[in-house]
């Protein structure tokens, strides 16, 4: 065990993130659900504009988190907003690992020339920012939600393909898959009843740390202006839309900023304690760590 | 047998190889991508003006009548010459708008890369030698606060406290920093005063993208130290009396170093991103900012190029670290 110390704190840094990430799967449902007002209708503008957070309009409405400069109400456009964000980190994250899982088990079961092939192909995608290859991405093809989860995936296997090849091929090693395969089971039963099940550990904590930099990664091309486009809300063009507001009414970037943080910080955080916990079973059982 | 330093040299030299192998992938992938990107690359090689003739005309010079083949051919001999093609905004040579891009991003990504690495490797290691204190977990939660963050979004920050803010309080000259560009437009400074003038423009760019990469390296950084400090060796140095300041500074330091370059080359992709937006934020003239402005004019021999100018740069940084490696850690001599 690393900690020199025990742990005195009877709730875990982990399972206060866990419990904040469902809080706001949960608000970014229900808060445009319930809203009295549509979050991308824009009427009178001069009435409601700008109003600052816990303000109240021209005709009386509270605005928890305030207005932007066309009335919006930003509480309603932000869990909006957090709808896209997750929904592109979960599926972003979650199918590149999928995908990575597939190509990192092909390759570490089958070797030899399609394992060279398939790693060939992660080290060319790695050897570019993967930053570069989005912008590569919404360059070529035109910018929208579609466009951001095929670059996402087509850019974030490459990891957790590493990650399960390599898992897969200490696993493929150890006695018990000798002895299904003795057993006569066949190939494809051994790799997805027996391997797989082994070596996919790492593969699930490399998955969730991935969400919180999905996330990051859509916020900064709607940021751009090159992913989400206004007006459906993104915490990227949002905080856009507050850039030259900055002075005049801070919140508009401030509160699309905090909540982007938040729900990366959570995600990092969860995605930590996952991979600190299955740390010790990993090293025991000596394969290889994250 | 041969003696370990030709062994070596054979090494290298096969690193080499099947860098430049990797590099001509990357750059035909750019070939591959402009061709399997929706619709006729006439179209996304002309500027949006442009008429039925033209396309006409630059399909005959693509050769796109020719098969994928003779195409991919033409390609790499233009490549070859180092031709890239004519931007379209500017109507330059590619080459030559990359060439005064680079060396902005050089210095901006540079300088941060060594302040970052500075400042993360003594805050990893103090954070690593006061294991489990309030001052390492304070330390924690700023770096790992600090990488949740969008570099874009700190920065938007930075230069309302340090512009508006600091004027609004009326605070000395030195604590209002320049938002927006790298040097006063207009001034006609020279010598000393232009050095001046260039350092107070990058104090809030190069500090933000210090800090973000500092505090991933922190993190790295502190858990490779936890690694080396749970060792038996450091046990025993402690044990026959050592200084703490001597286990930290030679032991932990030494076993390190092969961490730290393998770390560099991690870090580099990770300041080419910061630097995109950081670039776009604070209008810096540099690459990041150039890709991002290239692809909203559609300027896509611009764009290919300069990805292929990061790519270099990530592949260059990987070689690099690789045949650093067995300087770093003698256990990794064959």
């Amino acid at each position: 065990m690393r900690e020199s110390r025990p742990r005195l704190r009877a709730v875990s840094a982990g399972s206060v993130a866990l419990a904040a990430l469902v809080l706001l799967a949960l608000a970014v449902i229900l808060v445009p659900a319930l809203a009295a007002s549509d979050p991308s209708r824009i009427d009178d503008v001069l009435a409601r504009r700008l109003v600052p957070p816990l303000g109240r309009d021209a005709h009386g409405t509270m605005h928890l988190l305030g207005t932007d400069r066309f009335g919006r109400d930003l509480l309603v456009r932000m869990m909006l907003a957090g709808r896209l964000s997750l929904l592109v980190g979960v599926i972003g994250a979650g199918v590149s690992g999928l995908v990575g899982t597939l190509v990192g088990a092909l390759a570490g079961w089958r070797r030899g020339v399609l394992d060279r092939v398939l790693m060939g192909l992660a080290d060319l995608l790695l050897a570019l920012p993967r930053i570069v290859l989005l912008l590569v991405g919404v360059a070529l093809w035109s910018p929208g939600l579609t466009t951001i989860l095929v670059v996402l995936v087509a850019t974030g296997w490459m990891g957790v393909a590493r990650l399960v090849r390599a898992e897969v091929i200490a696993v493929s090693a150890r006695p018990f898959v000798t002895a299904a395969t003795a057993l006569g089971a066949a190939p494809r039963r051994v790799l997805f009843r027996h391997v797989l099940p082994n070596a996919i550990g790492p593969a699930f904590v490399a998955t969730t740390l991935g969400v919180g930099n999905a996330i990051l990664l859509e916020s900064g091309l709607s940021f751009l202006g090159l992913g989400i486009q206004p007006p459906a809300p993104s915490w990227g063009n949002m905080i856009a839309g507050g850039r030259d507001l900055l002075v005049t009414a801070p919140w508009v970037a401030l509160a699309p900023g905090l909540a982007l943080v938040a729900t990366v910080l959570a995600t990092s955080v969860v995605g930590d304690e996952w991979r600190d916990r299955t740390r010790g079973a990993a090293a025991v059982r000596g394969g290889r760590l994250l | 047998m041969l003696s370990p330093a030709v062994a070596r040299s054979i090494g290298v030299a096969g690193a080499v190889v099947r860098t430049a192998v990797l590099y001509w992938c990357v750059l035909s992938l750019t070939f591959v991508l402009l061709r399997v990107a929706p619709g006729d690359p006439a179209t996304f090689l002309l500027p949006p003006d442009a008429s039925a003739a033209d396309a006409v005309r630059l399909r005959a010079t693509l050769g796109l009548e020719q098969p994928v083949t003779a195409q991919y051919a033409r390609w790499t001999r233009r490549m070859l010459h180092g031709d890239l093609g004519t931007s379209f905004s500017e109507g330059r040579p590619v080459v030559a708008v990359l060439r005064d891009a680079l060396p902005v991003s050089l210095a901006l990504g540079g300088a941060s890369l060594l302040l970052s690495f500075l400042v993360g490797t003594t805050v990893g290691i103090v954070q690593s030698a006061r294991r489990g204190t309030y001052a390492d977990f304070t330390l924690t939660i700023i770096s790992v606060v600090l990488a949740a963050s969008p570099a874009y979004w700190l920065g938007l920050g930075a230069i309302a406290v340090f512009t508006y803010v600091a004027s609004l309080l009326s605070l000395p000259l030195w604590a209002r920093l320049p938002a927006v560009g790298m040097t006063t437009p207009g001034a006609d400074l020279h010598g000393l005063a232009h050095l001046a003038d260039l350092l107070r423009h990058s104090v809030l760019p190069v500090t933000l993208l210090a800090a973000i990469g500092a505090a991933g390296v922190a993190r790295y950084v502190r858990t490779s130290a936890l690694d080396v400090l749970d060792a038996d060796w450091v046990r025993t140095a402690r044990a026959k009396g050592l200084p703490e300041r001597a286990v930290l500074g030679r032991h932990l330091l030494a076993n390190m170093r092969a961490s730290l370059v393998t770390l560099f080359a991690l870090a580099l992709p990770g300041t080419v991103a910061g630097s995109v937006f950081v670039e776009t934020i604070f209008g810096w003239p540099g690459m990041g900012r150039l890709m991002v402005t290239s692809i909203m004019a559609r300027d896509y021999p611009v764009v290919l190029g300069s990805a292929a100018v990061f790519a270099l740069l990530v592949i260059v940084a990987n070689l690099v670290a690789e045949s650093l490696l067995p300087w770093a850690d003698p256990r990794l001599r064959g």
